[in-house]
């Protein structure tokens, strides 16, 4: 047990006579003692609880009966015990809690630095607290990578308006995203499922660079992003948060919390969005953005005690959208091009959690079912999908012998059933097209974590059975060396797997009148992903100073290809035929040139290309050069926070595409823009107000649909959108807490 | 171009205003000694100061336990400043903490608690 060790015990008798016990209790990171907020630390028998502050700090004011057991508990380290003997009554306590290493719950977050690499992790993680998302305050989840050089936000097509996620320059398909380790995004809802996650709802955002884990699956290509939501027993009682802006989306986000007893806590979430402005700035008769609405609801619960812990959820989302040519309505059938999407969706998850009695060992099991419903309309091309999905996960976390050696393993099981049937009326004639699996897939995986003194090293492996498609074997590793006090190498390297759905993974692509030609054996796309980084922490202008460069590989041995290049009057859906790979070089560096102004500054360098009929090709709308500056500014009385970001987009390759009768377009290259945005906030006790613009300088798109005075005929096609279409917008919007 | 010139212009504007030095003779920037010992105190103190009317900051360094704020002085006075910290449970300079105020703060804020 000399890992569950006191550091010091120091007896401090206060002078008003009252009988107390508080303490401090710290983890130790990269051998440092930093405070770790939000421990829980309880008595075994006396059934008292309290959860740490800040600054890492209890207080019992009254005492069960003693002798009793303290027991000290925190996220991500190894549980410590403190015997408190009959005559102890006033005690002040050092806990120093040791880190279980494995790292998939980051919950100590240092204060007041929005968003940090994580350095004690031997993966390529970045984590934004929820201070960094407030500083761009709309809306989902897809917008809350706006201040962050990582992950890029694209929008699907030029009728829609949807946004997308992209890391590494590879569509956000191939970066898993999962809920307090559930992976919630597969299939279906990579369209569509960042709108159902709303900002206010995210407490934090852990971006892991690689294919990560094999713990959750076999799905991260190129990331994971993890979203920690709110917890049940640290909620204030009640969060309101209005929005608005000039396009005129409104927005209500509302949630709150409540202990129940010292073991169970419960949540709830609401939001509602409603977009009602009609808005057309090109002037080519459609909407610049949808209209409709979105309602999605939570509901979790959270229930600790020494020895169990369990947390279950329900959500589910509704959404009606609909765009397109002005004067279009929901499920009007008239000779106007119209844009309908529908989204009907429940969640159920859980997890249940058992500390053995063996030192650090525990075991976990994690449930998740989703039912989805899904119709997509553009125009007279139509998709309906449905969705069932069921998964469990069940896994042992233990050490051998000593915290230097930790071990995980376990089994998965999938079962998903999935419908998406593609209706065609285009001029070049009427087609059906169906995509229909199921798919039973029992797997198991195993992790290694190795902790020295300098190097940390996690190999993992795991084998799933697919039911269409056989074995899969994936391995990951990752490697993190500290070299000095201040700087961190890390290398990682792993396979990937995932079965592709041309339909929804291309959902931009029905917006143009181009058929689609889908080959008839389209196999499961593989990749392997290798990358490294060197982290340097550094001292500049006397503050905090941290510059990072990495490097990642990704091929694929196998990949959905949408080839545009061999004819561009259709779409080809193919497995790939030569080579697919991508290759990205991201700087980056972070400094504080005063007091509460910090500055981050990236530059990344996208090099994706695929074979597209029989040519190596680089990738449509994936600029190569990329750009990012972020300030950000808070007031020594912290009550005003400035916030500015610039970006700059280089310049992308464009689809080949007839711009006039039997005339194809011969400049396929888009123009170098840059997206400013900013943001201020006002803080009083208890409101919050913010204001803020995107897209200053107004950059947009004049012409983005090409032929969209013949929305039937067969030029029409609203796909080459590269840029913002809907130009400058400003917002505002005030945060309430009740605490 | 000119638009970007604008904005940078505008934003500049916007961020030197909130950090110039405010040279306005109604306004006063003074340190407090205090006996807050940690982290726990200093989010006490300033987050008590800072919503208070007439105070344009309060910072509290821990180490040596200085409390710097600014104020507009038709707002509120010095001595106001010390009572507000007295009444939290502090001292500030010659005001001694309210009494009932620092038995009720948790023990590593009171005196010697990080000791």
């Amino acid at each position: 047990m000399n890992f569950l060790k006191i550091v010091s015990i120091v007896a401090f008798f206060s002078s008003y006579g009252l009988s107390q016990i508080d303490g401090v209790v710290y983890g130790l990171v990269d051998e440092k003692k930093v405070e770790i907020m939000g421990a829980e630390v309880f008595f075994k028998n006396g059934r008292q609880g309290k959860t740490t502050c800040d600054e890492g700090m209890f207080l019992f004011e009254f005492l069960p009966k003693l002798p009793d057991t303290l027991i000290v508990r925190a996220m991500g380290y190894y549980n410590d015990t403190i015997p408190i003997s009959k005559n102890e009554k006033q005690l002040y306590l050092e806990v120093v809690l040791y880190p279980d290493n494995l790292l998939e719950e980051f919950v100590f977050v240092q204060k007041r630095e929005n968003s940090t690499i994580m350095r004690l992790d031997p993966r390529n993680v970045e984590h934004l607290s929820s201070g960094e998302l407030r500083k761009a305050a709309c809306c989902n989840l897809s917008e809350s990578f706006e201040t962050n050089a990582t992950v890029d936000v694209n929008v699907t097509d030029g009728i829609s308006g949807a946004k997308q996620i992209a890391m590494m320059g590879l569509s956000g398909v191939y970066t898993q995203i999962q809920m307090e380790n559930i992976p919630i995004i597969q299939n279906l809802n990579v369209a569509h499922g960042m709108n159902s996650i709303p900002g206010t709802w995210i407490e934090s955002i852990q971006i892991t660079k690689g294919t990560g884990t094999v713990v959750n699956g076999y799905e991260s290509m190129v990331g994971l992003i993890n979203l920690e939501y709110r917890k049940p027993d640290e909620l204030e009682k009640l969060f309101v948060n209005v929005y608005g802006n000039i396009r005129g989306r409104a927005e209500l986000n509302l949630h709150g919390g409540k202990k129940l007893n010292d073991k169970w806590s419960s949540a709830w979430f609401i939001h509602g969005a409603s977009v009602q402005g009609e808005n057309d700035r090109n002037n080519d008769g459609f909407r610049d953005i949808m209209m409709g609405e979105d309602l999605v609801f939570l509901n979790r619960w959270k229930y600790t005690s020494e020895h169990f812990f369990g947390q279950f959820a329900v959500k589910g989302n509704l959404s009606d959208k609909y765009g397109g040519q002005i004067g279009y309505e929901r499920g009007d059938n008239s000779e106007l091009y119209g844009v309908y999407n529908e989204n009907r969706n429940i969640e159920v998850s859980g997890k249940t959690g058992f500390i053995l009695k063996k030192p650090a060992t525990s075991i976990g099991i994690i449930y998740y079912a989703k039912y989805y419903d899904m119709i997509a309309q553009y125009g007279r091309r139509e998709l309906r999908a449905h969705q069932n999905r069921g998964y469990i996960n069940a896994m042992y976390d233990g050490i051998i012998g000593s915290t230097l050696h930790k071990i995980k393993g376990g089994f998965s099981f999938v079962y998903d059933d999935l419908v998406q049937k593609v209706k065609n009326d285009l001029p070049a004639g009427y087609s059906e097209l169906d995509l229909i699996r199921t798919e039973i897939v029992p797997g198991a995986f195993a992790e290694y974590t190795y902790t020295g003194l300098r190097s940390t090293l996690v190999a993992g492996a795991r084998q799933d059975y697919h039911n269409m498609f056989g074995w899969q074997f994936t391995p990951r590793l990752n490697y993190k060396h500290v070299l000095t006090e201040k700087m961190d190498l890390r290398a990682t390297a792993g396979r990937g797997f995932r079965v592709s759905n041309y339909a929804i993974d291309n959902i931009g692509l029905m917006a143009t009148n181009r058929p689609w030609v889908v080959d008839a054996n389209i196999q499961p796309e593989v990749s392997w992903n290798f990358g490294g980084s060197v982290l340097y922490q550094f001292k500049m202008f006397g503050e905090k100073a941290l510059f990072t460069v990495d490097y990642f590989h990704t091929f694929f041995e196998n990949q959905l290809i949408a080839d545009r290049d061999e004819d561009p009057t259709q779409i080809i859906f193919s497995n790939l035929n030569g080579q697919s790979f991508s290759n990205v070089v991201q700087v980056e560096l972070r400094f504080s040139p005063m007091k509460n102004f910090e500055i981050k500054s990236a530059y990344k360098y996208l090099d994706v290309r695929a074979t597209m009929g029989n040519h190596l090709l680089q990738k449509m709308m994936v600029p190569t050069h990329r750009g990012f500056v972020n300030l950000g500014y808070t007031t020594r009385s912290k009550r005003w926070e400035y916030d500015f970001t610039a970006s700059v987009f280089g310049s992308q390759r464009l689809a080949t595409v007839e711009i006039d009768e039997g005339i194809l377009s011969e400049n396929n290259r888009s123009e170098i823009f840059p997206m400013l945005s900013a943001q201020i906030t006002h803080v009083y006790k208890q409101f919050d107000f913010y204001l803020g613009g995107e897209n200053l300088l107004d950059y947009r798109l004049t012409n983005p649909i090409i032929d969209a005075q013949n929305p039937f005929s067969e030029r029409f096609d609203a796909t080459r959108v590269w840029a913002p279409i809907l130009g400058i917008n400003i917002y505002g919007g005030v945060r309430y807490t009740l605490k | 171009m000119k638009n970007i010139i604008n904005l940078t212009v505008l934003m500049l504007l916007i961020f030197s205003c909130s950090m110039s030095k405010n040279t306005d003779t109604n306004k006063e920037t003074v340190s407090i000694q205090t006996n807050a010992e940690c982290g726990m105190c200093k989010e006490k103190i300033e987050g008590k100061l800072n919503y208070e009317k007439g105070i344009v900051f309060a910072e509290l360094d821990v180490p040596s336990k200085v409390l710097t704020v600014k104020y507009k002085k038709e707002h509120i006075s010095l001595d106001q400043i010390r009572i507000i910290i007295s009444e939290l449970g502090y001292d500030a300079d010659d005001v001694k903490a309210n009494k009932n105020a620092q038995n009720n703060l948790p023990a590593c804020c009171k005196p010697g608690g990080m000791e």
